[in-house]
């Protein structure tokens, strides 16, 4: 890996395209292709072009505080294509994984109910404590983490230890598993990709008690950046990507990359976060019509020159 | 801590010591041997309560058989009334419609008045439940709630975070479950916020007791139901807004169907299915013969998340992708709104005491069962000791265990629940068990007779301009067994009217059920429901058509004559070839009527009719829906049946005839109608050009004995008769059937009705209408195509052809009409991308 980096400047192409083999009446799309503001990373500019044109598009904040749009087609005939262009600074971020934080029994009891007033930011984080559509409610992801979420280990630290477990345990195999495959599987069959991964450290961590968010968003790869050599490259290719947020009192939500058993310097591009995929997939729509689709996505993230 | 909850619970155990019963009583009615539960009708001396005074004297003072023949007649009237309707239709179903208790359950006006204020209460402060959970959530702040109960309950939606009700209210209809605890008070056992099922029950048992009773529930002055639906309808439904109040059902193979047709007929509203639906720059239309048409009210009988595929659960084929964003842009009403199931959970119930006051500044004046959820640490330390006094319920739909009841685990399986509930305590809920009290309900068991039976109460709430207004009635269930402490009508209980009497006669004023009009505009119906009401039309014609094609063979074959003239040989065929028979082996006509094996014979289209009647039910009158669901019935009875075919369809002919009679009678003249009737004369218009075509394309010419066959399933052998004044020969039959233009079993009569329908259609790119085949039938020298030479055979040849012509122009014409005016529900489906 190259030399970090206290700013870095991407510029970031998501090209979906669906292909028709019917005529479809109608198509309406949720999509989460702007990146959401964050005190690490800056976008200067963001763009996202239709074709065709939809019938009609809104735009707005989901309840995650992520930019959301929802277009609509109406009588769509062979393809429809979807590019979002951005140009976003990420900076290193102040907080990391070698401050104090509360130890894992603490953080759970934190969030035990008594009826006493709660600040927001521990509301905020209950949030991301219960279960959700990919997110199951499971004793086996509880006593699967519980090895490295010990009681008295600084949660900051277990969560370090869950990630390498992941990544050291897990196989990445693209293909093994695809967008609707349950976390439970991917714990069993240990291997997946980013989402999968992502998922099942969520997993560990809410049945641990512990809040922890999914983030959706690109990495560099380097297959955009020439100076690059092979050794370097992190794993992501070319498509979006997905982490881990953990919330680690008192030094806030610190993101950790199961995929690359890494913690986020300025490789990672946040678009979204939420409880899980579902709630930030870059593309979420309800096709009617007759026939059938076939979808390619691609993504390239292309480190530039500030100054450019 | 411990010890008041302790002491709370052995409070209300003794409470539960009554004096024993003794008194005799009448002995039909045999009374429970049990002590510690309250009895609706008796007082604890046994005398009957006041307000129960006179229906008990009238119970006690008929005989047995009296009572019997009154069950009956209950059981008949319910099976008819097409709420109960079991689409499936297999008497011996486990899914067999529950039952109707003849003997309602009676509550005095003073305890109503408690009732009514204590659950209209509820629902206010239910409703700012909802409008704080989506809104503020000062109430999780303040710690005055925990937040896991809406974060991890699945009907929790984040989308609808921060939206604002249409209209000013989450919750527009409520229904709290009711029972009454042995001290005599009523508590609420469940509080329904999402979409609160069986008012339509409850109508409609009204409807069915008010016959048993006529006179008595008049001299008890009991409060009517039908102007808690004018209210309800008002509420909902602002007919100065420019745009439709649609019911949003998940459709006839689903439950509760009926019962949402029945209530949407009482309301006025469109029954529609979520693909009826769509959504448009954030508004919703309903797809109608007319185009799209703006809905501004949609009731919603499917759960929260199943609303909108693209925002909420992406598997549901069952929503209206897009709705949320369209709520987000307060563009509809939906009641109740998008997210208001979060409250159904039992684990809410011990909060609400203390809520009531910061929010609707008042104290809870109906309680709700003793309930404690385990998410709170004091209370899993309390619970330790006293599980087995104890139910255990899960806090969230999605657990994955079932109630318990602690009284009867064992020591060790206590044991086990205590670890289960210690590793996570926030899906348990602990509740007081509450013994509910007890009145009589009918069994048939033992010659018939009147046994205890426990009992809960659901009663209705709808939001209003003057505040929440509740039903004057209720939904009563009473258990299979006498000391059931839940009552599920579905495991074998059954239902109860209820009589709410009035305090004064001014309440009931008009005793007559007074029902709400009906508002909606034809020319909105939705495109899928013109779809049904054709498909009516034809499944009626064509069992029509199966039933004299089947009888008039069935005559034909006791014909020796018929035999040896090869006629017989000609019919079967026929029969064969029109599919009502096995395409081989012996003809074996009597097993044939009601042999669901044969994929187009007449118990098929018979279960096809009465699918079509379901689907268009909401358009169909009562006789017309009790005589599809009798008829469907009798095929499915008689299907051992074989020696009684023949009168088998000639009940079916019957019944048939008196359909078709309250479609012309009965029915408004609207699309629907004008569409129903154009499918039963393309269907007649098929069938009777087929038939006729084919004799007419023989090698030979038709038999006397073929043509009366012909004229009897044509219907026109009365004509016939007296017309000709003798035996049948082609150029009669030509004349009656294929020339005559007053001959409503005619083509030609036929074709023209068609031509009318059709006028009324308004379209330019309609096909050419009458084929041009009609015209040249006219030109038939009737003499000609009787001849038995070439010249003869080539005429009746060529007539065959046209006869033909005009069964394929019928056919194209039908085809139109569907593709441009049904909609083909096209397939919806979720796609993702990462």
């Amino acid at each position: 890996m190259s030399t970090p980096l206290s700013t870095r400047r991407y510029e970031v192409r998501h090209d979906t395209t669906y292909r028709y083999a019917g005529s479809v009446a109608q198509s309406i799309q949720l999509l989460h292709l702007e990146p959401r503001h964050a005190p690490f990373q800056t976008c200067f500019e963001h763009s996202l072009v239709l074709s065709p044109e939809p019938f009609s598009r809104q735009d707005s904040i989901d309840a995650f505080g992520n930019p959301i749009s929802l277009v609509d087609f109406l009588g769509l005939q062979d393809e429809l294509i979807f590019s979002s262009r951005m140009q976003v600074e990420v900076v290193v971020r102040p907080l990391n994984v070698d401050g104090e934080s509360m130890t894992c029994a603490e953080v759970a009891a934190s969030f035990a109910y008594t009826p006493q007033p709660i600040d927001q930011e521990r509301l905020d984080a209950s949030r991301f404590l219960y279960p959700s559509p990919h997110v199951p409610r499971d004793q086996l992801f509880r006593d699967w983490a519980a090895d490295e979420l010990l009681p008295n280990r600084p949660v900051c630290e277990a969560a370090e230890a869950l990630m390498r477990h992941i990544h050291t345990d897990f196989a990445y195999l693209p293909g093994a598993t695809d967008l609707t495959t349950p976390t439970r599987e991917v714990l069993e069959k240990r291997e997946g990709v980013c989402q999968d991964f992502a998922h099942v450290m969520i997993a560990g961590l809410r049945a641990n008690g512990i809040p922890a968010r999914y983030v959706s968003g690109y990495i560099r790869t380097g297959n955009g950046d020439p100076t690059n050599d092979a050794e370097g490259r992190l794993v992501g290719a070319d498509a979006s990507h997905a982490w881990v947020s953990v919330y680690c009192p008192p030094l806030g939500w610190i993101d950790f990359d199961p995929t690359n058993n890494c913690t986020l310097g300025t490789d990672h591009i946040t678009i979204a976060w939420g409880r899980d995929f579902s709630d930030v997939s870059p593309l979420r729509g309800v096709l009617i019509g007759s026939g059938d689709h076939q979808l390619t996505v691609a993504v390239t993230v292309r480190p530039v020159d500030p100054t450019d | 801590m411990p010890g008041k909850f302790v002491a709370a619970l052995t409070a209300t155990h003794e409470h539960e010591r009554q004096p024993q019963d003794s008194m005799k009583r009448e002995d039909l009615i045999q009374h429970s041997e049990l002590s510690h539960r309250y009895d609706e009708m008796f007082d604890a001396e046994g005398a009957p309560r006041t307000h129960w005074k006179e229906l008990s004297e009238l119970i006690a003072s008929e005989s047995r058989g009296a009572a019997a023949r009154r069950a009956d007649q209950v059981r008949r009237l319910s099976a008819e009334s097409g709420v109960n309707y079991n689409v499936h239709a297999d008497p011996s179903g486990a899914d067999r419609p529950w039952q109707l208790d003849p003997m309602p359950l009676v509550i005095d006006a003073a305890e109503w008045q408690h009732i009514k204020t204590g659950v209209a209460q509820r629902a206010r402060l239910l409703n700012s439940m909802l409008a704080d959970l989506y809104g503020e959530q000062t109430l999780f702040v303040s710690g005055k709630l925990p937040a896991e109960l809406a974060y991890a309950h699945p009907n929790f939606l984040w989308p609808a975070l921060g939206t604002q009700p249409a209209g000013g209210h989450w919750l527009n209809v409520y229904a709290a479950d009711l029972a009454r605890a042995p001290d005599g008070r009523w508590w609420v056992i469940a509080d329904r916020t999402q979409a609160p099922s069986g008012m339509g029950y409850a109508l409609e048992n009204r409807d069915i007791i008010a016959r048993l009773f006529p006179e008595l529930i008049g001299d008890l002055a009991v409060r009517p139901l039908g102007d808690f639906f004018t209210q309800f309808r008002d509420a909902l439904i602002d007919d100065s807004a420019d745009g439709l109040a649609v019911m949003l059902t998940s459709g006839p193979l689903k439950d509760g169907y009926f019962q949402h047709s029945y209530l949407a007929r009482q309301l006025g509203m469109l029954l529609v299915e979520g693909n009826d639906l769509t959504v448009r720059d954030s508004m919703v239309f309903l797809k109608t013969l007319g185009g799209l048409k703006r809905v501004v009210t949609i009731v919603r009988r499917i759960d929260d998340a199943l609303c909108d595929p693209l925002e909420l659960r992406g598997d549901s084929a069952l929503g209206v992708p897009g709705l949320m964003s369209v709520v987000r842009a307060g563009n509809v009403r939906v009641a109740n709104a998008l997210g208001s199931g979060v409250l159904e959970s039992a684990a809410w119930m011990g909060f609400m005491p203390a809520l009531a006051e910061p929010l609707i500044g008042e104290s809870l004046l109906l309680p709700s069962v003793a309930t404690w959820w385990c998410g709170e640490k004091r209370v899993l330390s309390a619970i330790q000791d006293n599980l087995d006094q104890l139910v255990i319920k899960p806090a969230f739909p999605t657990a994955n265990f079932a109630a318990l009841d602690g009284s009867e685990l064992s020591p060790q399986q206590l044991d086990a629940l205590r670890e289960r509930i210690a590793a996570q305590p926030g899906i348990h809920v602990v509740q007081e068990r509450v013994r509910l009290s007890q009145t009589s309900a009918w069994t048939a068991e033992r010659g018939g007779g009147w046994v205890p039976r426990t009992l809960t109460m659901r009663v209705y709430a709808v939001a209003t301009a003057d505040g929440y207004r509740v039903m004057p009635g209720a939904l009563a269930g009473v258990a299979a067994n006498a000391n059931a402490d839940v009552v599920a009508m579905q495991r074998g209980g059954s239902s109860k009217d209820v009589w709410v009497l009035s305090s004064s006669d001014h309440e009931a004023s008009h005793f007559r059920e007074s029902r709400p009009r009906v508002g909606q505009r034809s020319e909105d119906e939705s495109s899928r429901m013109i779809e049904n009401l054709f498909w009516f039309g034809r499944y009626s014609e064509r069992c029509e058509d199966k039933v004299r094609l089947l009888r008039a063979t069935l005559t034909m074959s006791i014909d020796p004559a018929a035999r040896r003239s090869g006629s017989w040989a000609t019919a079967i065929a026929l029969a064969r070839q029109f599919g009502v028979l096995r395409k081989d082996g012996e003809a074996r006509l009597r097993a044939a009527v009601t042999d669901p094996d044969i994929p187009f014979g007449l118990a098929n289209d018979v279960a096809n009719l009465a699918r079509c009647a379901v689907q268009a039910r909401s358009h169909l009158s009562a006789e017309q829906w009790a005589t599809v669901s009798d008829l469907q019935q009798s095929f499915v009875e008689q299907r051992d049946n074989a020696a009684d075919a023949r009168e088998l369809l000639d009940d079916s002919l019957l019944a048939l005839a008196a359909m078709a009679g309250f479609t012309l009678e009965g029915m408004t003249r609207d699309e629907g109608w004008n569409l129903l009737m154009l499918g039963r004369r393309i269907e007649r218009s098929v069938f009777l050009a087929d038939l006729m075509s084919r004799l007419l394309l023989a090698k030979r010419g038709p038999t006397a004995i073929e043509l009366g066959w012909l004229l009897d399933i044509g219907d026109s052998t009365i004509t016939h008769r007296a017309r000709y004044r003798e035996t049948p020969r082609l150029a009669t039959v030509f004349d009656l059937m294929l020339n005559d233009i007053s001959n409503p079993r005619g083509l030609p009569f036929l074709i023209i009705a068609i031509q009318r329908g059709f006028d009324r259609i308004d379209d330019d790119a309609r096909p050419a209408w009458p084929p041009p085949a009609a015209a040249l039938m006219a030109q038939t020298d009737p003499l000609l195509i009787e001849r038995d030479d070439e010249e003869g055979n080539a005429a009746r040849h060529r007539l065959g052809e046209q006869v033909q012509a005009v069964l394929d122009g019928t056919e194209a014409f039908a085809d139109w009409l569907s593709l441009r005016y049904f909609v083909h529900a096209d397939a919806q489906r979720p796609v993702l991308s990462a």
